[in-house]
């Protein structure tokens, strides 16, 4: 190596080490600086009171928890919401154990779309692409459709228990919220 | 004043720039089908204009964004502004197609122009980005549904696409980086990347132009020969002029749309823009796994297709290859439109689309006759229409008593229960409603107890032999009785105004031959215990606390049909059904909704 190569190549070095000084961080904080945090994931909430599930109808209700988004701390934010299903004949009287309630994630499972309950109850219909589901969040044929849905897979359901509280003797649903990643046809957890 | 110009010029170096330039020979001699160029080049700079005097009010945050386009579209010429920079970014879209296609037809790709072609190309994503990543800073329903599925479109992209989705919203899920991140790639990545392209872009056009000198004479009788200033650019100017009025036409008349505030608990159909409409329709003939066909490797592919013609077009006969391109050109703008009209014609013959969408528009238009009186406080525009009863309370009354009670009179949309199981509430507490209660036909039929368990209980059979029909009394008289005690409880509720003899005279059927205070309490007679407290009917407060305990000894007691308890306990709100905001909204609703909207 003679002294031209040498300076030549102390320069790149040089200059490299300086991109790298800027660049390196740089794209560590681009790619990595993301933070959100919701408190509701993977522990059971407490929904509602059994007894305000009207049986065979769904009801959509807000999984509420505290959500950190980045730099914001907010309490009692809705992060997620979930329809329950209370089976047709589950009476009002018994216990937890006779009782079955059903949580649906109301998240699409083709695009992420809020789903809706369809006029007269029947099923869930996504607005975005007309996607249908029963009420038990199995896929529907679509007739527009050539009778194939366009959705992945079935509404994700979501671990639900029934818990009696011991002090005021109520019954009260109990959700494990989830959330999914779209456009998949198996489940994986995550978004 | 030479000298100094010369002096600028031994240093600059900028009459052999500017003969570059503008002393440039185009083929053939300046025309129209040349203008496109220019005018993209044109509207490019006024976009960058107009975005950077938005910027200086423009606020990028979840809560202050809209409020702060808002603040911008009250003056007039920020609204101009912002409506310049609205229909601009159409208009380019339009233009960038057009200018494409102009070069595809004269495949004025051909070396040594390869790159030019390459980078226009490259521009082409670019500008669609930029659009796309424009929308949603409104922080509108539409925008953010809209980026919404971009963004999980993105996420299904094998691979990467969970990774790539994060980066763009900055997390999970939409939040406060999302916005960052959009901001950041609008005004500061892309105008970046797309200045750098243009500058290689314009490099490379300039460079591969034959030009003359400055001291060169004008070949007058020659006009191929004409140089690009001024006998090209008079033409651009005119292009660039009707398409700046129509875009000036637009922004005055209309402004750029703002749409209602965006509230993550409403769900939406979100459509993409015109442009995307494509992509959209040729999405429904792929699903899940698949899906990324659609819209990864088809856009893709197109792209690099078109990118590798310099190439690939090796064909030596003139007419052939000007052929091949014209069927490339049309296959291209016809299978576009195809697939666009598909998709609109589409929505428009889907009736839940199209009154989702009118819905939509009637919610944009409160929000912004809300924001003219109401004041947007620190928790953001969202609350404009969170705080509104007129939108709320169809909302609630939707969720959480539909599935029993209807809504439904004439003044308002009608809400009607799949299988009506209570009272409709349309108008409850008015005189029509309470005289309604009172009538001995009506108050056994679906719009009060019919289909409850009181539908044969003492109340309904009081009534009937009260106001039933049976000849012994006038049924004038009758009715007047019902009418004054009807009024008696309208003042109660307070949809009456202050007291007329009327009233007077009803509160004393009530104490008295109305045998009302038998069951119930009426002010300092009766007792609670076996129907529902009269003091005060349906009121605020005596609606708040039916609403919140039904079963409470004030109301039904143990005699409660199926109400649920919405407020069972004070000290618990978040497992309430209702939050004491939410039935504020609903009761201000329900006594007044009389200029309601679903």
């Amino acid at each position: 190596m003679n002294r031209r190569e040498l300076l030549e190549w102390v320069s790149r070095g040089l200059a490299a080490g300086v991109a790298a000084l800027v660049g390196l961080p740089g794209i560590s904080f681009f790619l990595g600086g993301t933070q959100q945090q919701s408190s509701a994931e993977s522990q059971f909430s407490r929904l509602v009171k059994v007894k305000d599930l009207i049986p065979g109808r769904p009801t959509m209700v807000p999984v509420m928890g505290q959500k950190l988004d980045a730099w914001i701390l907010s309490d009692r934010q809705a992060i997620g919401r979930v329809w329950l299903v209370r089976e047709a004949d589950g009476s009002l009287e018994t216990g937890p154990a006779k009782q079955t309630v059903r949580a649906l994630s109301s998240i699409c499972p083709h695009m992420g779309c809020q789903v809706q309950l369809q006029s007269g109850g029947k099923n869930f219909v996504c607005p975005c692409h007309r996607a249908s589901f029963g009420v038990g969040g199995q896929q529907l044929p679509d007739p527009k459709n050539g009778d194939r849905n366009i959705a992945p897979r079935d509404l994700d359901e979501l671990e639900c228990r029934l818990v009696c509280d011991d002090e005021t003797g109520d019954n009260w649903v109990e959700i494990k919220y989830e959330k999914f990643r779209t456009g998949l046809d198996h489940r994986v957890a995550g978004v | 004043m030479q000298s100094w110009v010369d002096w600028l010029d031994l240093r600059l170096d900028y009459r052999l720039i500017r003969s570059r330039i503008s002393n440039r020979i185009l083929p053939n001699g300046p025309g129209w089908v040349y203008t496109s160029a220019s005018c993209l080049l044109w509207l490019l700079v006024i976009q960058c204009i107009t975005g950077l005097l938005l910027m200086a009010t423009y606020c990028p945050s979840m809560t202050s964004a809209w409020a702060s386009v808002h603040f911008i579209d009250q003056s007039s010429a920020g609204r101009f502004l912002r409506g310049i920079h609205h229909y601009a970014s159409h208009a380019m879209i339009i233009l960038f197609g057009v200018h494409v296609l102009r070069v595809l037809c004269t495949g004025a790709y051909r070396a040594p122009r390869e790159l030019v072609w390459i980078t226009g190309l490259l521009l082409f994503p670019m500008m669609i980005v930029w659009t796309v990543t424009g929308n949603p800073l409104s922080v509108s329903q539409k925008g953010i549904a809209q980026i919404q599925v971009e963004g999980n479109i993105l996420g299904s992209t094998p691979v990467f696409g969970p990774f790539l989705r994060r980066l763009l919203f900055g997390g999970e899920d939409i939040g406060s980086l999302t916005l960052t991140r959009l901001y950041f790639l609008h005004v500061g990545l892309l105008p970046v990347l797309v200045g750098g392209l243009c500058f290689i872009h314009l490099q490379q056009v300039v460079k591969h132009s034959p030009f003359r000198l400055p001291d060169d004479t004008e070949p007058t009788s020659t006009p191929e020969l004409l140089t690009y200033w001024p006998y090209q650019s008079v033409r651009n100017m005119i292009s660039l002029a009707i398409i700046i009025g129509i875009i000036s036409f637009f922004a005055w008349k209309d402004g750029a749309p703002l749409y209602a505030p965006a509230d993550p608990n409403l769900a939406f159909s979100p459509r993409p823009e015109w442009y995307f409409r494509w992509l959209f329709e040729l999405r429904r003939h792929f699903s899940g796994n698949t899906e990324f066909i659609a819209t990864m490797v088809i856009p893709t592919a197109f792209l690099l297709g078109f990118m590798a013609a310099p190439f690939v077009d090796r064909i030596r006969s003139h007419w052939l290859a000007v052929a091949c391109r014209l069927v490339i050109v049309v296959a291209c703008l016809g299978g576009w439109s195809w697939l666009t009209m598909i998709s609109f014609l589409q929505d428009g013959q889907d009736p839940e689309y199209l009154a989702e969408t009118a819905e939509f528009e009637k919610l944009s238009a409160r929000a912004l006759e809300l924001a003219k009186t109401e004041p947007i406080t620190e928790k953001g525009a969202i609350e404009l229409l969170r705080r509104d009863p007129q939108t709320q309370g169809p909302r609630l009354f939707a969720r959480h008593c539909l599935s029993c009670h209807s809504h439904s009179g004439p003044k308002t949309p009608v809400l009607v229960a799949s299988e009506p199981s209570a009272p409709n509430l349309y108008g409850i507490g008015t005189v029509d409603w309470i005289t309604g209660f009172l009538d001995s036909e009506r108050i056994a039929s679906d719009d009060y107890f019919g289909r409850t368990k009181f539908r044969e209980g003492d109340m309904v059979q009081h009534i009937q032999g009260l106001f039933a029909d049976d000849g012994k009394e006038d049924s004038a008289v009758k009715n007047q009785k019902i009418h004054a005690m009807a009024i008696a409880l309208a003042v109660e509720a307070q949809t009456e105004g202050s007291d007329s003899p009327d009233a007077a005279k009803g509160r004393e059927l009530i104490k008295s031959s109305g045998g009302c205070t038998d069951c119930h309490r009426f002010h300092d007679q009766g007792e609670l215990g076996t129907a529902p407290d009269l003091t005060g009917y349906a009121s605020s407060s005596w609606l708040k606390q039916l609403i919140s305990k039904p079963s409470d000894t004030r109301f039904y007691g143990d005699r409660n049909d199926r109400m649920p308890e919405f407020v069972a306990d004070q000290g618990h709100p978040e497992l309430n059904l209702l939050s004491s905001q939410e039935l504020d909204l609903l009761i201000q609703w329900l006594r007044e909704p009389r200029t309601a909207m679903p």
